[in-house]
């Protein structure tokens, strides 16, 4: 605000000089009278006609004056600054912020205060100048001039004089000479010349300085009230682009099915495959399929042209290896339609790359994306198997292998879990409650956690190979020192962990208990215990680690208000759903990484908005999650009770 | 007849579900373009939306069903060849006049989005640069070529980690497509957005006027929202600074105390929670968006500041300004009385007038004093907290500044307190919101009911801040 104020007096003193100049000029006429009507005219008329064009300018032009003025303003500011600095940036900085302030009406308010000043101190200075020059010269004034005749200016003076007559009185304001013509102390003379003095000063302040000097209090009294009334601007934004529909929607065209919804010859065996727009960055087919007879790719009209004049008629099935994060579109689904023609048996649709989906996509999304590609699977009749084949566990291998074969899904499709072992391992978690209130303690927890290894291990498929090599590392680890466990789990497992899983608290909460769960499960559990985990419960378990490791080891000297360590009803949260998660990930062993997925999400759900542990203020309290995220859990794995 | 030349046409076209409704949403500002959804297809007709200034259309973009079919579309183009060297785009129109191409036909959206293109001024084919360059848009940048029309290769999603922008460029090249431009409708981008226009202009010349147009009219738009979105945080920000709750009146027992203490605490809480929501709105307002599009994390304010403080800015200009003025009066006035009077007073007046002078400049605390002796005391954001919530406005402002509005999942605004430590501010109005304090009635959190807009200074500092964060974000 300083810097406006001083802005505003360097424009008063501006016009100051301005005025001074002006009026110094027009009483200088070399001997011969002063043009008193030309005078008025010029000192008056000046500042009106600049006015009066750039209020008519703002009024013709007023749709391009805002851009006009923003524009040319700012350029212009910022013309100047590059000149006498150098500086572009400054340049560029002067010139925005210019633009952004005259873009606001309080922008345009001070520019009226600044011009307002600027024609005050103009005025002001002129009637000073009048004054001073004329107290020390005895000068002539007259009507005329050399543009403006004597009768026009005679009738100037009458008409811009009658409005004055309470300050004037009644002048005769006729012409009178200066020295030697007439004397400077001839008292006619000098009445008159004084009649003419007080006709400019008065003309001077009543057309021009007492207007301008209202109009600057007007806007500063404005600026004033509407800093008083201030709200921060929520304006309506203005609709800058409109919508209109050019023709209707055009119905998707049918197609007609190879073959009739219902024979999906299922026990038929595969004895080839083809790729449908699978990318060459995928992971290498398992041997499950690369033991088949390779037909190349379905992505090109010279691929199919190719695979389908290789297919002949045959009474064994091919799959089609296909990739899930893709659209099932109409280019797709006539593909297959055409192979399917082609063939005349159904084929198997494999959809490969869930992983690449999920973590590419909202979990939404990618439940959506999976039943599209079920939809067109079901209209054309085939047969269809999801089967990350980057990330096949135990059971999705035996599960893909079979129906490659021809097993039907029947003999595969694991029946609802009974939930014996999920109940025996709530209860462990109930009895920790009632017996150790010290739940939250690592040391409570990983009592717990063992007890609930031990009742799943028996259900543990000791001569399962791991897949992820990290994983049978986990046994050699000491169960006494869960500290160095997290940081072995982190540094082999967090480049593993997905983008989208990094940011979500709920995982990153859930995987602190899992990276404490993994270290007292290796003691009792064999590496197969963590086989059929999806890489990411390991890795989040990594990424826990560091956030544990990172709480037990927060400077001494961080303020002890700022400290962010959870309180009890947290921890105690935090510990149930732990050693509810390891239940439930032991409960879903072998089965597909998806039904893990969907059973741990299930378990977040419990959560509230923020994605946190619960906050559990007592055992009641976690008594009554237990059961909820049981009744959860079971129902969504088919609800056997 | 009006001389005025038809608006620059634009077409977006690519295969389905590689984010052209998006697009049209971003670069439209228009959350209610079309229907976005995963799944294939949505889109299935043409739809056009228009950039406006004013009522000057400057552009008419067109949305078009995806090229969902490419190889069957290609196929039956090329397959009606008769003549090597037969114009394409007369393929083109043998293709559209056929009875495929019309509607409820195998290809009928293709040929409606391939109508739309030979139209245009510019085609902006949408990629998805997360999917990996396949054969079959080689067949859709094949077919796209006939129409002779200028075609700029759009890379979306560009900011997903997934994406692979180097293979899209290079693919692109491969079929004499250099102008590739990113340009994520979800994580929106200026520069990306000039960067297209720019890569428009380029092949559009003749259009320059409306593309700088539009280009104006955006930079204006974003000055706009930036200095209201600043004036609501400034507000917030000054409401938050200025806001002292005073606990209720104890007796000296400790635990009273500290009860009364975490209830003035929990009333100065919630309301900055409260008030800092409803600012998240306004911003969101500002920028085209719905407040539920802003997801703030739980907010980490545990440094609220108590006791009386006879020490904030307010405070001391009061006693300041009273002993610089009327207490120097009257300390001079005692000492004039005290030589008139020869001596006789021993400098008695001087020291009344000093008495006077020192109870001036305390009494304007005096209801501080009042407080101090009931046991009273004020409860007030700490520094820290104060950072966090400038912070965490500044990252509101620039969430939104950086959403597309094609965006679908809420803008999270993470800022934790550990960065108050971290991250510096940059700017002054740090410095300007230590003005508000010890001014309770600015505030709408401590004196809802005294608080009035109308205070010229409130405002005056308000505004101030707003300067101050705007410049943040400028350039």
């Amino acid at each position: 605000m300083a810097g406006a104020t001083l802005s505003i007096l360097m424009l008063g003193v501006l016009g100051g000089i301005a005025g001074a100049s002006a009026t110094g000029e027009l009483l200088s006429q070399d001997g011969g009278p002063v043009h008193a009507a030309a005078m008025l005219m010029i000192l008056v008329g000046g500042p009106w006609c600049f006015i009066l064009i750039r209020t008519m300018l703002l009024l013709v032009i007023r749709k391009r004056s805002g851009p006009l003025l923003g524009r040319l303003v700012p350029a212009g500011f910022g013309w100047m600054i590059a000149r006498s600095n150098g500086d572009p940036d400054l340049s560029a900085a002067v010139a925005g912020r210019t633009a952004s302030m005259l873009a606001a009406g309080s922008g345009r308010r001070l520019a009226a205060v600044g011009s307002g000043t600027f024609w005050s101190g103009y005025a002001f200075i002129s009637i000073i100048t009048i004054w001073f020059v004329t107290a020390r010269v005895a000068l002539g004034f007259g009507w005329e001039s050399s543009w403006l005749p004597a009768e026009l200016g005679k009738t100037i003076v009458e008409i811009t004089s009658a409005p004055l007559t309470p300050i004037l009185g009644s002048p005769t304001l006729e012409p009178v000479a200066g020295p030697p013509i007439a004397a400077a102390d001839d008292p006619q003379a000098l009445a008159t010349r004084r009649e003419w003095i007080l006709f400019l000063s008065a003309g001077l302040g009543v057309y021009l300085l007492l207007p301008m000097l209202l109009w600057t209090m007007l806007q500063a009294a404005a600026g004033h009230l509407a800093a008083a009334h201030w709200r921060p601007r929520v304006r309506s934004r203005s609709q800058t682009s409109r919508i209109h529909r050019i023709e209707e929607d055009i119905a998707p065209p049918e197609i007609d099915p190879a073959a009739p919804a219902g024979d999906r010859n299922m026990g038929v065996p595969c004895d080839r495959f083809v790729r449908l727009d699978r990318p060459g960055t995928a992971s290498p087919l398992p041997p499950a399929i690369t033991d088949l007879e390779d037909f190349g790719h379905l992505d090109s009209r010279e691929s199919m042209a190719t695979v389908i004049s290789r297919i002949g008629s045959t009474s064994q099935r091919i799959a089609i290896v296909a990739w899930l994060p893709a659209t099932p579109d109409r280019g797709v689904r006539r593909r297959i339609n055409e192979l399917q023609k082609a063939t005349g048996i159904t084929p198997l649709l494999v959809l490969d790359g869930g992983e690449t989906l999920r973590r590419r996509e909202s979990p939404a999304i990618a439940a959506t994306r999976l039943t599209d590609w079920r939809t067109l699977a079901s209209e054309l009749g085939i047969e269809v198997l999801e089967c990350d084949l980057a990330n096949l566990t135990e059971t999705s291998r035996s599960n893909l292998a079979g129906r490659l074969k021809g097993i039907a899904p029947s003999d595969f499709e694991p029946s609802p879990r009974d939930p014996k072992t999920l109940d025996e391992s709530f209860a462990v978690i109930g009895r920790q409650l009632s017996a150790t209130p010290s739940l939250p303690d690592d040391q409570a927890l990983a009592t717990c956690l063992n007890e609930i290894a031990r009742i799943h291990s028996a259900r543990l498929d000791e001569s399962s190979q791991g897949w992820r090599a990290w994983g049978t590392r986990l046994h050699e680890l000491d169960p006494s020192n869960p500290a160095d466990g997290l940081k072995m789990i982190t540094t082999r497992g967090l480049e593993l962990l997905p983008g989208g899983l990094r940011s979500h608290a709920g995982w990153i909460g859930i995987g602190g208990i899992l990276g404490a769960a993994a270290c007292a499960a290796a003691a009792v559990a064999a590496p197969a215990a963590l086989v059929s985990l999806p890489a990411w419960a390991g890795t989040g378990a990594g990424v826990a680690g560091i956030l544990k490791i990172w709480r037990g080891t927060r400077p001494a000297s961080t303020p002890a208000a700022l400290d962010q360590t959870p309180g009890t009803d947290e921890r105690l949260g935090e510990a149930v759903l732990g050693a509810a998660t390891v239940s439930v990930l032991w409960w879903m062993q072998g089965e597909r990484e998806s039904a893990i997925s969907a059973a741990l999400s299930n378990l977040l759900q419990l959560q509230g908005a923020d994605a946190r542990p619960p906050r559990l203020a007592d055992e009641d309290a976690a008594r009554r999650w237990l059961v909820e995220a049981r009744r959860t859990v079971v129902d969504a794995n088919g609800g056997a009770d | 007849m009006s001389d005025s030349p038809q608006p620059l046409r634009i077409a977006v076209v690519g295969h389905a579900n590689t984010g052209k409704t998006s697009l049209l949403q971003t670069l439209l500002r228009r959350r209610d373009f079309g229907i976005v959804s995963p799944t294939g297809g949505t889109t299935r007709s043409v739809t056009a939306g228009e950039i406006l200034d004013e009522e000057e259309i400057l552009a008419i973009i067109l949305d078009t069903p995806g090229l969902e079919d490419s190889i069957n579309l290609r196929n039956m183009i090329e397959s009606s060849r008769t003549d090597r060297r037969e114009d394409p785009r007369s393929l083109l129109d043998r293709f559209l006049a056929s009875p495929a191409a019309r509607d409820s036909n195998e290809l009928a959206m293709e040929a409606a989005s391939l109508e739309a293109a030979m139209n245009a001024d510019v085609l902006l084919y949408a990629i998805d640069a997360r999917d990996e360059p396949q054969p079959r848009h080689l067949d859709e940048l094949a077919v796209l070529g006939m129409t002779a029309r200028p075609l700029i290769p759009l890379l979306n999603f560009t900011a997903r980690p997934e994406a692979d922008a180097d293979s899209w460029r290079d693919a692109c090249a491969r079929q004499g497509l250099h102008a590739t431009v990113s340009f994520d409708a979800i994580v929106f981008d200026d520069a990306g957005e000039a960067r297209l226009l720019d890569a428009i202009r380029t092949l559009a010349p003749a259009r320059s006027d409306a593309i700088d147009a539009w280009r104006r009219l955006r930079e204006s738009e974003r000055t706009d929202a930036i200095a209201g979105a600043s004036e609501v945080a400034a507000d917030f920000l000054s409401d938050a600074a200025a806001a002292i709750i005073v606990t209720e009146p104890t007796s000296r027992d400790a635990t009273d105390r500290e009860r009364a203490f975490d209830a003035a605490t929990a009333t100065l809480l919630d309301g900055l929670l409260e008030h800092e929501a409803r600012a998240m709105h306004r911003i969101a307002d500002i920028f085209g968006f719905s407040g539920r599009e802003a997801d703030a994390a739980l907010l980490e304010i545990t440094d609220a500041m108590g006791g009386v403080d006879f020490a904030d800015t307010a405070s001391l200009e009061r006693a300041g300004l009273w002993a610089a003025g009327t207490g120097t009066g009257l300390v001079a006035a005692g000492a004039i009385v005290d030589l008139a009077v020869g001596g006789i007073s021993l400098g008695g007046f001087t020291a009344l007038g000093a008495v006077g002078a020192a109870i001036g400049a305390i009494g304007g605390s005096g209801s501080k004093i009042l407080r101090r002796l009931r046991g009273q005391d004020e409860v007030r954001i700490g520094e820290t907290g104060l950072t966090l919530l400038h912070l965490r406005q500044r990252a509101t402002i620039d969430a939104f500044l950086k959403r597309g509005h094609a965006a679908i999942e809420p803008a999270r605004i993470e800022t934790t307190v550990s960065e108050t430590f971290t991250t510096r501010t940059d700017d002054e109005s740090e410095k300007l919101l230590t003005e508000a304090r010890g001014h309770p009635t600015w505030s709408r959190l401590s004196r809802p009911d005294e608080w009035r807009a109308g205070r010229h200074p409130r405002a005056s500092l308000a505004l101030r801040i707003a300067t101050s964060l705007a410049r943040h974000f400028d350039g």
